[in-house]
């Protein structure tokens, strides 16, 4: 029989328990000083791995014009500078998947780097005159690099044309050009399918097919088809509604409608129901199951149990809209940009706003992965 | 033998769970099923089950958590929500000794919810002290060389201001 518990031990706590203790710590400073308690607490915040998405910004310093990234935590708002190297620094960062960042390079190579551990995958240049010619929209990975074999997708910069590749494969299997009512706002990998949203609501799927010779690029082929129909044809509406699609921890799939016209902002979300690799069907949902959903533009959505972290609250849906300002004071007019993140409240409907930040492109949502003492301590 | 049980459901079941201090508690179902344990050790004796033994959670414990499983043993309305959040940081609000010992009876009897509330409060009472208030908030013994604290609070002097 295990003996009787009679002297609390702090010192000693399980390193499981101590870890939940950590993920309710919002603030770095707490983290560092929770790390300075003792050896055991110490030896925890090195090695817990932060679950919860940061913003990666990207903005131009001042000085010299030169890109920094950062990620920010806007609940506490802090930022941590972030070392990349420095050939990437002069180059657009377009956005991030399971807490890798994405650069082109030499106008059609995919470079994937993860910022956190200094890794970087070169993928196969993408040849389709259609990238090439309008630039890369956006990227997104099956998973983490780090744990095997993963997918890659890539669009167009206006999602005309969708490319896929498999790690290890020489060439990147592209679809044809995608009508309108079907270019993907949102992509996701989910279970064995690749789905998505069309401007409308819908909900597309998308179906790489090889055929027999597999040494050359035109062997594999993607279809884009439109599963669920979608939820309004209304041009103005497609126009003022953006669409994100995201798995939640649970394993269920989730669409977050967000309408905004001026100042009216509305939220509608849906669960879609994946059975047997069959998508049956698209209903409207009232609660998260206690889920904080973090809404990205660059297929970034993330979702985490709210009741795991310090700062997220439960059934809130957390996006980042930009805004730009002119300065007209200034003796050279400038624009300056901002990101501000929308926090709405599916409990009692309400919109709460944090502090805004300078950027200079579309924040996106990334996962460190690693201890946040770690990501500090190598980036400073 | 201490008793646990009341009369507000009449006809729900009744399980007996003991203490590693061997106290046998009469608890109904309900409320000892928010216990992924105890809810599996049920479903594995069945009916037949005379008393659970809990050899890792003392009788003090045990009152303290069962107090939380009863009142949590319904789902809470709309209407009841503000009242369960003031009763909830009560219930939290223990000294550390005892904070402790729930918290491993929580983790032990795997209650997510209660582990989820223990930890928060863990957390809170974290918030904003330096690493000297820290230990002597839990009674922890700093053992680190003199070296090794300097070196970590030299690292990151900032937080530490």
């Amino acid at each position: 029989m295990a003996k009787r518990v009679r002297f609390a031990n702090w010192g000693s706590l399980i390193d499981e328990l101590l870890g939940l203790v950590l993920d309710k710590l919002v603030y770095l400073r707490d983290y560092i000083r929770f790390s300075a308690v003792c050896k055991s607490w110490n030896s925890v915040a090195s090695n817990r791995r932060e679950k919860r998405p940061w913003l990666l910004i990207s903005s131009s310093d001042k000085d010299n014009g030169r890109r920094k990234l950062s990620v920010y935590n806007f609940i506490s708002d802090e930022i941590i500078k972030l070392r990349i190297p420095y050939k990437y620094k002069i180059k657009r960062c377009s956005g991030s998947s399971h807490g890798w960042l994405f650069f082109v390079e030499s106008v059609s190579t995919l470079v994937v780097l993860n910022p956190f551990s200094g890794d970087i995958i070169q993928l196969p240049p993408l040849k389709s005159v259609d990238i090439i010619n309008n630039g890369l929209g956006k990227v997104i990975l099956s998973k983490d690099p780090s744990l095997g074999v993963f997918e890659v997708l890539a669009t167009s910069s206006c999602s005309h044309v969708v490319a896929h590749l498999k790690f290890g494969d020489d060439f990147w299997a592209y679809s044809n050009s995608i009508p309108h009512t079907n270019r993907p706002r949102c992509l996701i990998f989910y279970k064995n399918l690749i789905l998505g949203a069309s401007p409308g609501g819908g909900i597309l799927s998308l179906q790489v097919t090889s055929f027999d010779d597999i040494h050359s690029s035109s062997s594999r082929c993607i279809k884009v088809e439109k599963i669920i129909p979608d939820l309004n044809n209304n041009l103005d509406l497609v126009f003022s509604s953006s669409y994100f699609v995201l798995e939640t921890t649970e394993c269920d799939l989730i669409m977050v409608e967000r309408h905004s016209k001026f100042d009216f902002k509305q939220y509608s979300t849906f669960k879609i129901i994946v059975s047997n690799g069959q998508v049956l069907d698209r209903t409207p949902v009232v609660n998260l199951g206690g889920h904080s959903l973090f809404l990205g533009n660059c297929n970034d959505s993330i979702s985490v149990l709210a009741s795991d972290y310090g700062g997220c609250r439960s059934n809130s849906i957390y996006y980042c809209y930009s805004y730009t300002m002119f300065k007209k004071h200034l003796v050279r007019r400038r624009v300056l940009k901002y990101g501000r993140i929308e926090e709405f409240n599916l409990d009692d409907q309400s919109f709460q706003y944090y502090q805004k930040f300078s950027m200079s492109h579309e924040a996106s949502w990334i996962v460190p992965s690693m201890s946040l003492l770690k990501v500090y301590s190598f980036n400073y | 033998m201490a008793s646990s049980t009341s009369g507000s459901s009449s006809s729900s079941k009744v399980v007996k769970i003991r203490s590693s201090d061997n106290e046998n508690f009469e608890v109904e179902e309900a409320a000892a099923a928010r216990s992924e344990t105890i809810k599996k050790l049920l479903e594995d004796v069945g009916d037949d089950a005379d008393v659970i033994p809990l050899p890792n959670v003392d009788a003090k414990t045990l009152v303290k958590v069962m107090e939380w499983c009863k009142k949590h043993m319904d789902d809470v309305d709309e209407l009841n929500k503000e009242e369960m959040k003031t009763w909830d940081a009560e219930f939290v609000d223990m000294d550390q000794s005892c904070l402790y010992n729930v918290l491993l009876a929580a983790n032990f009897l795997n209650i997510k919810e209660l582990l989820d509330q223990l930890t928060q409060k863990v957390a809170d009472m974290i918030k904003g002290k330096s690493p000297e208030e820290i230990r002597a908030t839990f009674n922890i013994k700093n053992d680190f060389t003199p070296e090794e604290e300097a070196e970590i609070r030299k690292q990151n002097a900032w937080a530490f201001e």
